[in-house]
């Protein structure tokens, strides 16, 4: 299968306050690709016989999803996969980036890896996402290669539409309004992320 | 070294492993559940996708959102390919009806196994994208468009040069 070279890495960070819609927002991104590549290699085969587009891999860290095909991971998993040239030509979804990609953490092994990995993820074929809920606590080496930023707006209980802005690099911000319910189904909303132990110890150990 | 930090350390192969296959991999660890009940009734309509939402944001110069109207875009690459090449074309009232049917006709037997596509839905499309390209008026009105939107750069600029804007 010949793949097509990126002309740039897709790298992007949502933020947002909570309830605004930012998991939603890049299960809906998840979900339109995934489609849109089914359909594709539906199509290749019909004409074709053979897929010439290879299946688009779903990588998640901190959120699982229901009614799509995908890779559940932790970071250090991501790490290593990475290394070994396992995660190509895929998306990865790291969901609440701050717990183990603080910028306030000292500079641990899992911020120095993946902000190595990342100078790379164009040449590899990745669209990485980073859900934070303030984007500066994002780690700033990640800021240099974000090449998308998303804020989300709004989320409108009534209707189902939320509202986010995006700017992509070199355009101005544009507004966008969808309709977001469509989307509850393929995760879950309410789901909780677990602190690594260590930090929990730590935290208990600091206020006892 | 700190604690956390060797926790973090993951547990990489050994060099004379065998590389392992991506796509193996991927289908052996890739799980699949199905989508959760949602709380829409049976007239829950999707409404717009985000992926729509996005590719037709109106959030556009002027110039550009004009254009896109007057020479509209096709999901189907052919007729795409097709339009976008007749839309500036100049083409001869003579030749417009001849034109019309034969197109109409080559796209209605390369469908003839797709339900969605009918014979007036496909007319009503390339009728609209030949009569936009008759006698060349397409591209005189892009034409016009695109000085008009320079003029008026022009005239914006000259404005806040001399701090009337």
């Amino acid at each position: 299968m010949v793949l097509k070279p990126y002309t740039y890495a897709h790298a992007s960070i949502v933020s947002g306050e909570q309830g605004t819609g930012k998991t939603n927002f890049v299960v809906a991104r998840v979900f339109d690709a995934y489609r849109k590549n089914k359909r594709t290699r539906a199509t290749e085969m019909k004409k074709y016989g053979e897929y010439r587009t290879p299946e688009l891999k779903i990588f998640c860290v901190n959120v699982d999803l229901y009614g799509i095909p995908y890779v559940s991971a932790t970071l250090a998993q991501i790490i290593e996969w990475l290394d070994r040239d396992i995660i190509q030509f895929a998306i990865v979804v790291i969901d609440e980036g701050y717990v183990g990609a603080y910028n306030r953490d000292p500079m641990s092994n899992f911020v120095k890896a993946l902000n190595m990995y990342s100078l790379q993820i164009r040449k590899r074929r990745i669209d990485f996402y980073m859900i934070y809920p303030i984007s500066r606590m994002a780690d700033y080496t990640y800021h240099t290669i974000v090449t998308e930023r998303v804020m989300c707006m709004s989320y409108d209980e009534k209707n189902g539409m939320a509202t986010v802005q995006i700017k992509k690099k070199k355009e101005p911000w544009r507004t966008v309004t969808y309709n977001a319910r469509q989307y509850q189904r393929y995760f879950d909303t309410d789901q909780t992320v677990k602190l690594p132990p260590k930090k929990v110890l730590k935290a208990i150990q600091s206020v006892s | 070294m700190p604690d956390d930090e060797k926790e973090l350390e993951p547990d990489f192969p050994e060099e004379d492993d065998e590389p392992v296959d991506p796509d193996e991999m991927y289908q052996a660890l890739k799980t699949v559940t199905p989508p959760r009940n949602g709380e829409e009734d049976d007239d829950y309509d999707e409404g717009v996708s985000l992926e729509t939402a996005e590719r037709d944001n109106p959030n556009e110069s002027d110039l550009k959102a004009t254009l896109r109207q007057l020479f509209p875009r096709f999901e189907d690459k052919k007729i795409d390919q097709l339009a976008r090449v007749t839309m500036v074309a100049r083409i001869q009232p003579d030749v417009f009806k001849p034109m019309l049917r034969l197109t109409v006709d080559s796209i209605v037997r390369n469908h003839l196994d797709d339900d969605d596509v009918t014979v007036a839905s496909v007319l009503v499309i390339i009728y609209s994208i030949i009569s936009i390209g008759l006698e060349g008026k397409g591209r005189i009105d892009g034409l016009e468009l695109a000085g008009s939107a320079k003029d008026a750069e022009e005239l914006d600029r000259i404005s806040k040069g001399l701090g009337i804007a």
